[in-house]
């Protein structure tokens, strides 16, 4: 058992150098009259600091009266010193986080959290957290060994975050327009792009890139087995890589129906693929949409299901933890699908697909989905009319609306935080 | 003195104009000519329209049409930075409602229905008129905000003129301008070149990437040039004809926001256009005729490439050119000295290809327009002037419903300069090619979207010959504008138009300008202040919480005061410009959203003076004097303090 001190700072008005200078002497002036301290952790907002350490004692001390105001926190902790992450915890139960996407180039991408016990929803998280954006359109987020890493489309970089205080503790630059991650060891993990050929090899231990592998197209989602990593090739491609993650090659691909954008794995090990069939008018022509099972043994298609109508795009495959019910969203062009769209749900044992939604779209227009791998919860967006804040409505696996919140501009992606296990 | 010489020289040479005019021809011609005037002609009255000062288009010489407007016009301009894209939102509307017509010919482009104003410089303009909502509809139909029109301004003095401008400015900005002019009594050539470039690699501080550091802005060089030909041709007494061409190109890197911190890019915009307006004017006894005939071409090419470990990676390259011709027939007849008649029938035609390499999508389509216009004018007891026009018009063979508008002026105080003025106007405005028909997203089944606004303005002038001049006008108005099309994304996760809001729009647009001299000391002022609040009146979809907020990137208030004064050939300018708040939500959050509100200022010092014979002008200008850190679009970097050196020389 060790006493001492946290030391919990916020300043009201943007940090300068001179500031922190006074500060580390002020520290070490403490230090000098015997106490111990701990740690100390730095607040973008006056507020946070209060909330989260809410008995604390404050102190208010005032530098330069005009300019800064300096707010201190001390609080009296006992804590041992080995523990390894003794950060701020907002949630006890988990949550989910939200990928606001923001409008294409206007760089207002943001992150949400929604807290399962509170029910609460917190926006603007890593704003909040860190004193600047995220960056422009959150396209995914993925949590891995306690981080969150953040793909953050045109920005070229992904951002990564404590999943537990927001706070960034990374950025990997250099990238040219990250859609999702795959992790394939604690040194290894592959990063698909949208505009460039090739798949990126960063470094989760050190947050760098270091390497490549040459698809020749752009790569969307991508699921691992074993020593395998299956990939979708969606925009304008009609491809399924495989790649040997031990090697860093490409081994083998498969032609699915055009334009691939979900991938996922059941509890069988195999793979789904659910094509949305292009564009009415792309030059390549459109198709009828296509959900397609993968045996992973023979990598040879085992199952196809194609969509009743030309006019419905499904997108957004997702499956449970169990591996056994798949969930999409089936929309239309132009709102055309009528009352067939909305979230459906299908077995992976079923011999055709579901004929009616489980969750009707109705007068919505669906956009992200998300299944919670704990309990099958299904969160579904709206982004409206994408300059505001979006909605998420939140089911239960049989469909039943439990209820819905707000979050930013165009709510796109879940990432589940769940505290139960070790979900990656 | 010199200053005020030139001023006077100024107003000898548009007296003169008049005098001559009303030698040769009838008193609609003069009308038209005058620049100082007791009373409209009938046909102006009871339209709102703004005339910018011919001395400040003259002082504006080596800026482009977007800075002159957000200076000195209640026209916002929505600007991504020096030289970059900078589009108009006239009345709290969209930019594709403002229609911009060069000599008679409109120059929106088919596909975007905007206007690039940065691509006007405004050296090759002697006239820029707006055309206030409903007053619109005397030019065309379309602009549910308003027009502006941009002319080309003979001026008959005879013999041989040259101006030559060249400035030098801060991050590598280098202008030049060229004039030559030679006219005799029948006959005027007046050429104008200009060259612009800019390394426009400012500083500023980024605080979107959690490093906090002054960086310099990447890949923002451009580079523009273009050529203006004006002839002007007298044929008798009656008869003018005039061809202008105007070709210009620009090339422009285009920077990252704030926030990118991948590969590196090579992303440019390459526009270049040629424009071609033919117009024969006649003016005979109560009756005046004008055919116009234009063409233009514009090529619009985008690409971006991000740059990887692996080479380069194309992931847009466009290219898109428009070909559109206008032919249009316009007359005024004047049966009786209190009214006047007229009437406008004009046909357009737009060719349109856009083709997208790596994608390989893109289309080629047409669109035809045939439009008519009858207007009467007529004034009743000397006081009350009232007009009525209708406008139709065939879009593609298919009719869109009439366009009426009417509208009355009073002479509050005979005579005094109180003018009260009013007008009513529906208007319809087509949707845009890229609308109907881009892939992936365009949508073939879009309705027109259509408006209808109200305008009530007072205007007043004073004048004690040359030394005190004050001009004052507030108004007011009201717009619905009903159908407006929004993008937005569908399931394929690719953005489509539909029909969607139901926007409310109403404000106060206010001036207050003059001239005082004072012995030696020329003192001028101009304020404007405009309030406009553009709101969406409808859910149109579920869970929409814009109802009653105010549209984005549209600031609620935004002022401008512009003061100069001259003294012995000294000159000092002062400007500021205020833009209010601006939401970036249509929902008007507040947390991380809002863009606040700024004020630029402006100064200038220069002195005119004769060096062997030839007026020479130097001129020292300090843009963003304190050095504001400031975004006009979210996370678009902007220049801080920033200098500028000015000569011209007149021969």
């Amino acid at each position: 058992m060790n006493k001492g001190l946290n030391i919990n700072i916020a300043f009201l008005l943007r940090t300068c150098k001179k500031t922190k200078l006074w500060l580390k002497c002020s520290i070490r002036k403490l230090r000098e009259q015997g106490l111990r301290i701990l740690k100390i952790k730095e607040f973008t907002f006056v507020n946070d600091c209060f909330q989260i350490e809410r008995n604390a004692v404050v102190g208010i001390f005032l530098r330069t009266p005009l300019i800064v105001l300096l707010f201190i926190g001390f609080f009296m902790t006992s804590c041992k010193p080995e523990e390894v992450k003794p950060s701020v915890i907002y949630d006890e139960q988990g949550g989910v986080f939200i990928c606001n996407e923001g409008n294409f180039t206007s760089g207002n991408a943001s992150l949400s959290f929604y807290d399962f016990k509170t029910h609460e929803v917190k926006n603007q998280i890593f704003y909040n957290a860190n004193n600047f954006p995220l960056g422009d359109v959150v396209q995914s987020m993925t949590i891995f060994n306690g981080y969150g890493y953040i793909m953050v489309n045109n920005s070229g970089k992904i951002m990564v975050i404590d999943i537990d205080n927001f706070k960034h503790v990374a950025t990997i630059t250099n990238l040219t327009s990250p859609r999702y991650i795959e992790f394939i060891s604690t040194n290894k993990a592959y990063v698909s792009d949208l505009y460039s050929p090739y798949i990126t090899i960063i470094d989760p231990s050190s947050n760098t890139r270091i390497g490549e592998i040459y698809v020749g197209h752009g790569t969307e989602q991508m699921i691992k087995l074993d020593a395998y990593l299956y990939v979708t090739s969606w925009s304008f491609n009609n491809k399924v890589y495989k790649i040997n993650s031990n090697n860093d090659e490409l081994v083998d691909s498969i032609q699915v129906t055009k334009q691939p954008n979900s991938i996922v794995k059941d509890k069988y090990n195999r793979i789904w693929v659910l094509s949305d069939g292009g564009y009415e008018g792309n030059p390549t022509g459109q198709v009828i949409a296509v959900l397609t099972c993968i045996n992973t043994n023979t990598f040879e298609i085992e199952k196809e299901f194609p969509f009743s109508s030309i006019q419905t795009s499904p997108t957004e495959l997702k499956i449970n933890k169990a591996g056994d019910t798949l969930f999409y969203i089936n929309g239309s062009w132009g709102g055309r699908a009528g009352n067939q769209a909305g979230v459906y749900k299908m077995s992976v044992d079923a011999s055709e697909l579901p004929s009616e939604p489980l969750i009707p779209e109705g007068n919505q227009l669906f956009y992200g989905l998300g299944v919670n791998p704990q309990n099958s919860d299904i969160y579904v967006s709206d982004a409206i009319d994408c300059v505001q804040k979006g909605i998420v409505f939140r089911y239960n696996a049989d469909g039943i609306r439990l209820d819905s919140f707000k979050t930013d501009i165009i709510p796109g992606g879940f990432c589940f935080k769940c505290r139960s296990n070790s979900w990656i | 003195m010199i200053k005020l010489k030139s001023a006077y020289c100024l107003c000898l040479i548009l007296l003169s104009t008049i005098v001559y005019g009303q030698g040769m021809t009838d008193s609609t011609f003069i009308l038209n000519q005058v620049e100082i005037k007791a009373k409209r002609n009938i046909n102006e009255r009871g339209l709102n329209i703004t005339k910018i000062d011919s001395l400040v288009i003259k002082k504006s010489a080596n800026s482009s049409l977007s800075e002159l407007l957000s200076k000195h016009s209640p026209v916002f301009i929505k600007s991504y930075g020096q030289g970059s894209l900078a589009t108009a939102s006239f009345r709290g509307t969209a930019a594709s409602h403002t229609q911009v017509e060069w000599n008679g010919i409109n120059i929106n482009n088919p596909m975007l229905g905007q206007v690039d104003f940065s691509l006007i410089p405004v050296y090759f303009i002697d006239e820029v008129l707006l055309f206030h909502g409903g007053s619109s509809m005397q030019k065309s139909s379309g602009a549910l905000g308003g027009s502006v029109i941009v002319n080309s301004e003979p001026e008959w003095t005879k013999g041989f003129n040259a101006d030559l401008i060249q400035t030098v400015g801060s991050f590598g900005t280098y202008q030049s301008y060229l004039k030559l002019k030679t006219s005799n009594n029948k006959i005027l050539l007046d050429l104008r070149l200009f060259s612009e470039q800019s390394k426009n690699d400012f500083q500023f501080y980024n605080n979107a990437n959690g490093l906090f550091n002054y960086e310099n802005q990447q890949n923002s060089n451009y580079v523009k040039n273009g050529a203006l030909l004006n002839t002007y041709y007298r044929l008798g007494e009656n008869n003018l004809i005039s061809v202008n061409i105007w070709g210009q190109m620009a090339n422009r890197n285009l920077p990252p926001i704030m926030s990118y911190e991948g590969t590196g890019r090579d992303e440019y915009q390459k526009d270049s256009e040629l424009r071609i307006s033919g117009k024969w004017k006649l003016y005979k006894n109560k009756f005046k005729s004008e055919l116009n005939s234009g063409f233009s071409k514009t090529n619009l090419d985008y690409f971006l490439a991000n740059n990887t470990p692996l080479g380069m990676f194309i992931s847009y390259d466009s290219k898109s050119n428009t070909q559109s011709l206008f032919n249009k027939y316009s007359f005024e007849y004047k049966p009786w000295a209190k009214t006047i008649i007229a009437g406008m029938v004009n046909f357009n035609y737009h060719k349109v290809h856009i083709f997208e390499n790596r994608e390989q999508t893109g289309y080629d389509k047409t669109r035809s327009e045939t439009g008519m216009k009858l207007s009467v004018h007529r004034e009743f007891f000397e006081r009350l002037t009232v007009y009525g026009l209708v406008y139709s018009e065939f879009v593609d063979n298919s009719f869109a419903p009439l366009m009426p508008s009417v509208g009355l002026e009073f002479d509050v105080l005979k005579n005094q300069n109180l003018y009260l003025k009013s007008n009513f106007t529906r208007n319809y405005h087509q949707p845009t090619l890229n609308d109907l028909y881009w892939l992936p997203g365009g949508n073939v089944d879009l309705r027109p979207e259509r408006g209808y606004t109200g305008d009530v303005a007072l205007d007043y002038s004073f004048r004690k010959d040359a030394s005190l001049t004050i001009n004052a006008s507030i108004g007011g108005y009201m717009s619905r504008i009903n159908d407006w099309i929004i993008w937005r994304p569908g399931e394929y996760r690719f953005w489509q138009a539909e029909n969607i809001k139901e926007v409310f729009a109403r404000g106060i647009e206010a001036t207050l300008s003059g001239r005082v001299v004072v012995s030696e000391f020329d003192f001028e002022f101009f304020t404007n202040y405009t309030f406009t609040k553009t709101t969406n009146k409808e859910e149109t979809l579920p869970g929409d919480n814009s109802v009653g907020k105010q549209l984005i990137y549209i600031p609620l208030n935004k002022a401008n005061v512009m003061f100069s004064t001259g003294y012995k050939g000294f000159k000092f300018s002062y400007n500021l410009a205020l833009i209010g708040e601006r939401f970036t939500t249509s929902s008007n959050e507040i947390t991380r959203h809002v863009l606040p509100a700024y004020s630029l200022h402006d100064i200038y010092l220069g002195k005119e003076m004769f060096v062997f014979g030839k007026a020479l002008e130097v001129q020292f200008r300090i843009n963003n004097l304190f050095d504001l850190d400031y975004q006009a679009i979210l996370w678009r970097a902007m220049p801080g303090r920033n200098y500028k050196i000015f000569v011209k020389i007149s021969i």
